[in-house]
């Protein structure tokens, strides 16, 4: 840093040199001037309230996605009590039942069916009358 | 006005009217020194935004051992100067003085030939001229009237540095008005 110029800039700076018939104290001028007239930021006025809402958004987005790792982990844990369960009461899966139904299997198959049917028509015409209710 | 220690406990407790408080006190300076780096406005816009989300999410290792305006000026310098490396947008270090300076004086811009020049507007596109560092400094010290530590915390610098920095940038500018007064002076 050359000293003369270092305390010329620091004397136009402070207002201690205003003599404008010198160039380089006029070219000071127009620089310090320029610094103290900058336009304010060009941020819209609601940026505050969009940051805020990105911020509600990833919060909400966490929190669903700690609510599927819980809900992963409770499947889990139960899966093994019903492993742990069966093992210790010595748990066998038996069909005999089954065989006593066997004479309706029609039935059963219709039951089914109509079950299908009934959630078709449920997702397709209950959930459009919604939508335009 | 609420102090800085109460804003950060409010918004660490899950307060987003605090942070919303915040935003609106520390807006100005990141816009500030982002828009000197950065030119549309809607990469503007979304760097303070994601300088803004990483306040928050980073607020909770915010240990008062400076301002929270050099806190959150750090994070706007770190995050800009990533973002130009990222867009592989011009940014180098400082070049050699002699031939940088000469080149800087003697190149001509669509402003400077203009016959009525406003100067404060043919100013600040000059410094839109000048490497990062200068553009930063000049920014923190003018603009955002920091002191020269906080401008040395900001961009991990030592003083005597920034010092030089701010007094070569000054000069450069200087010089490039003094050449356009002659100009208009022949006018």
């Amino acid at each position: 840093m050359k000293p003369d110029e270092e305390e010329l800039q620091r004397n136009v700076e402070s207002g201690k040199i205003t003599d404008a018939g010198d160039l380089d104290v006029k070219a000071y001028q127009h620089v310090f001037t320029a610094f103290k007239q900058v336009p304010g930021p060009r941020l819209p006025a609601s940026f505050a309230d969009r940051v805020v809402q990105k911020i509600l958004q990833r919060q909400q987005e966490k929190e669903s996605s700690t609510d599927l790792w819980w809900l992963g982990i409770g499947l889990f844990l139960l899966c093994i009590a019903f492993i742990v369960a069966f093992a210790f009461i010595g748990f066998r899966i038996n069909v005999g039942f089954l065989s006593a139904i066997t004479d309706f299997r029609g039935l059963i198959v219709l039951f089914i069916v109509l079950m299908g049917v009934f959630h078709w028509m449920d997702k397709k015409l209950v959930a459009r009358s919604d939508r335009f209710a | 006005m609420i102090d800085e220690r109460a804003l950060v406990s409010r918004v660490l407790s899950g307060d987003v009217q605090a942070f919303r408080l915040l935003i609106k006190q520390h807006e100005r300076l990141v816009a500030h020194m982002i828009g000197r780096l950065v030119k549309t406005e809607s990469d503007l816009e979304e760097l303070c935004q994601d300088v803004f989300l990483k306040v928050h999410e980073k607020l909770g290792e915010f240990s008062f051992q400076s301002k929270l305006s050099t806190w959150v000026a750090t994070i706007a310098y770190r995050h800009a100067i990533n973002f130009m490396r990222k867009r592989k947008m011009h940014f180098s270090d400082i070049p050699e003085e002699d031939t940088f300076t000469q080149r800087f004086i003697e190149s001509e811009t669509p402003e400077g030939m203009l016959e009525d020049v406003d100067m404060n507007n043919f100013v600040l596109k000059m410094v839109d001229e000048l490497p990062v560092q200068y553009r930063t400094i000049l920014t923190l010290y003018h603009i955002n009237n920091m002191t020269y530590p906080e401008i040395c915390e900001v961009m991990k610098m030592p003083e005597g540095t920034v010092k030089n920095y701010l007094f070569r940038a000054r000069n450069l500018l200087k010089e490039k008005v003094k050449k356009q007064l002659g100009k208009e002076e022949l006018l």
